[in-house]
């Protein structure tokens, strides 16, 4: 498989080149700056690798929650390189990237993924993992950090960390937490290729994203 | 060169193909009216959400429109400004990419370039320099166009924009969003003469536009009056008789001023009949040879970017790797292609 992915959805800015066993990214925290940097990025890694854009097999991007512009980058460019060549595209929870990276960092088997929502809330899911595929334990939500669902075990990341003091039931196993774990584009990969087993990559047309928060009018 | 055009600076969706030889070879526009109507008037999000689930489904009509596919596109163009940061950046994000991944150049174009180049898609083509009235919901302007990228702005709304004065007036009034066009159907019902409004700024000199003074009079008229049907129309059409002559007024004193005897009229407003009558009486009076784009190249549209954007293309500019949109950007910080 040769897939290209890449996240926009919050103050970071990363693609990756998957080319059969191989993952190459590039990572950058820039915050608003993801449309001067994501179109340089794409384009180096492709050059590095000689890849042409017609000879890949799908694109995977973060598709929500995260900030509603960073996610119409990444949409608007998913979009734009899909129509080009046809190509099948697939979007995956930002939670979801976010929590296996810290399967891969941690060995973390259990994970609440965290973002700040602003607005003194989080978006938040809690996902169990496995020989990297993820099970989401419920869904996505939004939600008061009050109204948070603590897991009894596993790690704790994301940004979201910073806005809500969690609050553990009472006998959970030890925690870790990260406020600083960052969604990389490297970890869209293996939804993607499950996606691709599953027969669940997406025509360009059918490629939603999920704000979460959809309350946006007075 | 066949240029993709994208513009989604507002409420609506629009794509087209310009080929030089061709012309506009095929277009298509989704409006995003009835999604903002009941909120009376466009909520900035929900646009952005619209054309995110819009843009590619229209892309792919438009090409299938005009038989073409999308490894014969030569050069895409969006608009990159001004306009609603969040709907410019699907316009901008998509086209972008797009034309990386073909290998293709791309260009942001100015939206108000587009309007003022509008009527180059006609039969009849205004030749440089012209003087242009841009009017619409967004904006007032009258700009003296020298040449591709050479534009004078010589006067502008001091505060509500011609077309924002007609929908919010339409609204006073208890018409449905967006008033406008309703508001000008109603005049045609109403009594002339029964009402006459101010003509703001015609009695100072220059060529600004102040249209709230306006809105307010209305209001103050509506709520001292019967408030009866037949009111309603004659309140409509004094309104719509001074914005218009107010217009017309500015037009004429800005050929006089620089005595261009070309005139081009675009913008929204520019689909306006009265408008379009008032100032075609000014061939006969002054000789000024008055142009305009037809009623949906008036419009936001993405024909006028395609073809905006092929004439940059043309003369061998294109975007760098960022597509920033930017949704404040001044029409005379553009510059004629080197």
């Amino acid at each position: 498989m040769r897939i290209l992915t890449f996240d926009t959805s919050g103050e970071t800015c990363s693609a990756a080149l998957t080319l059969g066993r191989e993952t190459r990214e590039a990572f950058l925290h820039c915050p608003r700056e993801q449309t001067r940097q994501i179109i340089p990025m794409i384009k180096t890694l492709c050059a590095e690798s000689a890849c042409e854009f017609a000879s890949l097999d799908a694109i995977g991007v973060t598709a929500g929650p995260g900030s509603f512009t960073g996610l119409r980058i990444g949409a608007g460019v998913a979009m734009g390189l899909a129509l080009a060549h046809d190509l099948p595209l697939c979007g995956v929870s930002t939670l979801a990237v976010l929590a296996l990276g810290a399967y891969y960092d941690f060995a973390a088997q259990e994970v609440m993924a965290l973002l700040d929502a602003r607005m003194n809330e989080v978006y938040w899911g809690h996902y169990r993992l496995d020989q990297a595929s993820a099970t989401m334990v419920g869904t996505d939500n939004l939600s008061a950090p009050t109204n948070v669902e603590w897991p009894l075990q596993g790690a704790l990341v994301g940004n979201g960390l910073t806005v809500c003091e969690p609050r553990l039931p009472e006998g959970h196993d030890q925690v870790i937490m990260m406020a600083g774990q960052t969604v990389h584009a490297k970890h869209v990969v293996p939804y993607v290729l499950a996606a691709q087993e599953s027969g669940a990559l997406l025509d360009v047309n059918a490629f939603e994203l999920n704000y979460l928060r959809n309350k946006v009018t007075s | 060169m066949l240029v993709l055009g994208i513009e989604s600076s507002c409420d609506e969706t629009g794509i087209a193909l310009y080929h030089p030889d061709r012309g506009i070879v095929a277009h298509s526009l989704y409006s995003q009216v009835k999604l903002h109507a009941q909120y009376g008037g466009v909520v900035p999000e929900l646009a952005s959400r619209d054309h995110i689930r819009k843009i590619s489904p229209l892309i792919q009509e438009t090409l299938q429109k005009g038989g073409y596919t999308m490894a014969q596109l030569e050069g895409i163009a969006f608009t990159k400004g001004p306009g609603l940061m969040g709907a410019l950046m699907v316009g901008a994000a998509t086209g972008r990419s797009l034309g990386l991944a073909l290998g293709i150049p791309t260009i942001g174009v100015h939206h108000m370039e587009g309007h003022l180049l509008a009527p180059m898609l006609e039969d009849e083509v205004p030749a440089f320099p012209f003087l242009a009235l841009l009017v619409s919901g967004g904006h007032t302007l009258l700009v003296q166009v020298n040449a591709l990228g050479d534009y004078q702005v010589l006067g502008e709304s001091l505060d509500d924009a011609v077309g924002e004065a007609f929908d919010k007036t339409a609204k006073l009034l208890g018409l449905a969003y967006p008033g406008g066009p309703a508001l000008a159907a109603l005049a045609q019902q109403g009594t002339a003469e029964r009402y006459t409004f101010p003509r703001p700024m015609t009695t100072v000199p220059g060529l600004d536009f102040s249209f709230s003074g306006l809105k307010t009079h209305v209001m103050t008229t509506w709520k001292e009056s019967d408030q009866s049907e037949q009111t309603k129309a004659d309140i409509a059409h004094a309104f719509e008789t001074a914005a218009i002559d107010t217009l017309v007024k500015k037009c004429r004193r800005a050929l006089k001023q620089t005595g261009l005897t070309r005139l081009v009229v675009a913008g929204g407003v520019g689909a306006n009949q009265l408008l379009r009558e008032q100032l075609a009486t000014l061939e006969s009076s002054n000789g000024t040879k008055t142009y305009f784009p037809r009623p949906e190249y008036c419009t936001d549209n993405g024909a006028m970017i395609a073809y905006a954007g092929y004439c940059r293309l043309a003369a061998g500019e294109c975007e760098g790797d960022s597509f920033q949109p930017l949704a404040r950007w001044s029409l005379e910080s553009l510059q004629a292609p080197a």
